[in-house]
């Protein structure tokens, strides 16, 4: 379904001296029809922009998406707009994400305007069945953004995103900002509708229990690279990191070594060990020696689903 | 043991305009000494105004009635002079946001060291070596180069300790954290609750007041649980209590709804605070809703050592 080859994303600042952020470090991903591949990393380890990437919303610095045979990053604006529709997002923050002084009918109604694909007389029709597929009751339609609970306004968001039918949508954590009961709610939502639409998605999380209960396939992220990839990985992680995230789903005693080196290290130390030429993970690894920081570590097929990203199981 | 802190029948309403809305509606909650009391609710069900009208901290058109007494004196009551005396000193509040929080102007390290100048008497400079020994304490490295930094060059994290640092430098007997793990990841989840264990192991006789809707954070912490739906306390429990078997149908459907127990949505909708449902808040929702529990309010009532609002153990 969607492909993307070597893609990286490097964010320059500064006018003269140019500082460079690689946010995005060289990632092959691909997802397959009706399937959910959930990306797992911390906040600013890329997998938003990763997301973004995919859908051509930040151009990619290196690398190509490929979607359903046609090369998106490549492709003229012209006929990038045809083909946007069958990809979407439905993004964290709900709130900011609808236009406050729109009412939630014309934003719903909003790609379908600009896609000509309704008219007059089956306006009310389509709309209908967009709000019962989501849950929302006709008395939220005339409202503003500002009169919604998060879950109402996450579901007049899942709304405008699936209005087009799409074939594709990336998930950037939407259930992140709403609360326990709402969010299995809305999760329930996704995948039902997953299941009535053959949707793909990239559900991008850092819960790991959501995750687990969502996803096909899993890809962890860190320091804008893919350390692990596959099914199954929460119940035999291969990689150090993996391991520490399956951990601290229970906040585990165990992992207090390495808090206590994450408390030990500054923000700076980080980034320094994050620009060298070896492992990314290196500062934070248990198991670290000298051969990881010497050169970036193989990315290994362990059988036909798994790959990691380690020297330990080269 | 001594109660530190007595809620007795305490009700806050809202004045907006014509309309008055019971953010609290008679809330009755104690804390004992050296005790972590978690107070569990969706957002809106008023349990960040619960903690502010403990310090007297809500604006001006806020009708607040019942009592508030700790170390038996009644906040309500005491003239605004005294009030300065205990909050921040023998109360502390860690607020919501740490990235909001902080005066962007200050250097950290003075805004650690003025609650000791303000309540401890202690001149400038001692003040200053005693904040850069708490942020040393808390993991923030170099501590005399940090403090001398602004909250901007903080990682968001780090910004969190300086909080704490700050509320825990007067030596308080309570301190009310406010939505502590919002917005944080898994991992540094764990840091958020090895920080609180780190104050409680550092004085033994504080108690602690979490305000949080995060289930798992609460169940690593807590001592106590209490429940918030709808401006009232609905059930006060031990934690082993309430994690295994939970009395009030609303504390057993919010335990269904986590990932790890099911994620089934609460049915229906959380209620408006302006018009609250008569009788019991919850029985629109509840599954063991009669005509008794439409009509009459439960009264809350002690059963088997948990207090509970329901008309189920009348």
């Amino acid at each position: 379904m969607i492909r993307g080859k070597n893609l990286s994303k490097v964010f320059e600042s500064g006018m003269f001296s140019k500082r460079k952020f690689i946010a995005v470090d060289n990632v092959d991903i691909e997802i397959k029809e009706g399937e959910t591949l959930c990306l797992i990393g911390e906040s600013g380890s890329g997998k938003s922009t990763l997301g973004r990437m995919l859908l051509n919303l930040i151009e990619p610095t290196n690398g190509e998406v490929i979607f359903d045979n046609y090369n998106i990053t490549k492709m003229k604006q012209t006929e990038l707009r045809k083909i946007r529709r069958y990809m979407q997002l439905i993004p964290q923050y709900p709130d900011s994400a609808l236009n406050p002084r729109w009412t939630i009918k014309n934003s719903i109604l909003e790609p379908l305007t600009i896609h000509k694909l309704m008219d007059k007389n089956n306006r009310r029709e389509k709309l209908e069945e967009l709000i019962e597929t989501v849950g929302l009751k006709n008395e939220h339609l005339n409202r503003y953004p500002h009169e919604l609970s998060g879950g109402e306004l996450q579901r007049a968001v899942i709304a405008r995103a699936i209005s087009l039918k799409p074939k594709f949508i990336v998930c950037d954590e939407p259930t992140s900002m709403l609360d326990v009961s709402v969010q299995a709610s809305i999760i329930n939502l996704l995948l039902n509708l997953q299941k009535k639409y053959n949707l793909s998605y990239l559900f991008i999380t850092h819960d790991l229990e959501i995750a687990n209960i969502v996803g096909q396939r899993f890809a962890v992220m860190y320091g804008g690279q893919i350390l692990e990839e596959g099914n199954k990985i929460m119940d035999k992680p291969l990689h150090p990191y993996t391991e520490l995230l399956v951990k601290s789903i229970t906040m585990d005693e165990d992992i207090e070594n390495i808090n206590e080196l994450l408390l030990d290290k500054t923000e700076t130390e980080i980034k320094k060990s994050n620009n060298n030429r070896g492992c990314k993970y290196y500062h934070l690894c248990p198991y670290h020696d000298e051969k990881c920081l010497k050169g970036a570590p193989p990315v290994v097929e362990v059988d036909e689903n798994r790959k990691v990203r380690c020297f330990r199981h080269a | 043991m001594n109660n530190l802190l007595a809620v007795n029948d305490l009700h806050v309403d809202f004045l907006l305009g014509d309309i008055k809305v019971k953010a609290v509606n008679g809330v009755n909650l104690e804390i004992k000494e050296a005790e972590t009391l978690c107070l569990i609710g969706e957002s809106g069900s008023g349990k960040s105004v619960l903690g502010l009208s403990i310090l007297k901290l809500l604006p001006s058109n806020v009708d607040i009635n019942g009592r508030i007494l700790f170390n038996n004196k009644d906040l309500l009551k005491l003239p605004e002079k005294e009030l300065r005396k205990i909050r921040g000193k023998e109360i502390a509040w860690v607020p919501q946001s740490p990235s909001t929080s902080l005066n962007p102007v200050l250097k950290v390290g003075y805004q650690v060291a003025e609650p000791m100048e303000l309540h401890l008497n202690m001149d400038k400079k001692s003040a200053w070596s005693k904040a850069v020994n708490l942020l040393n304490f808390f993991g923030i490295h170099p501590a005399d180069k940090r403090a001398e930094e602004y909250p901007h060059q903080f990682s968001g994290g780090m910004r969190q300790r300086a909080l704490v640092a700050m509320g825990t430098s007067t030596k308080p007997k309570l301190i009310i954290a406010d939505e502590p793990t919002k917005g944080v990841d898994l991992i540094k989840k764990v840091n958020v609750v090895k920080l609180f264990e780190q104050i409680k192991r550092n004085n033994d006789k504080l108690s602690l007041l979490l305000i949080t809707h995060d289930i798992p954070f609460a169940k690593k912490l807590a001592d106590r649980v209490g429940v918030m739906y709808c401006g009232q306390v609905v059930e006060v429990s031990n934690a082993e209590t309430f994690f295994n078997e939970p009395l009030h149908p609303y504390s057993k459907a919010l335990i269904r709804a986590l990932p790890s127990r099911g994620l089934k949505p609460i049915k229906g909708i959380t209620p408006s605070m302006v018009n609250p449902p008569k009788g019991c808040k919850f029985h629109p929702r509840c599954e063991f809703a009669t005509e008794k529990c439409r009509n009459e309010e439960p009264p809350f009532i002690e059963y088997n050592g948990s207090f509970v609002r329901c008309h189920l153990y009348d």
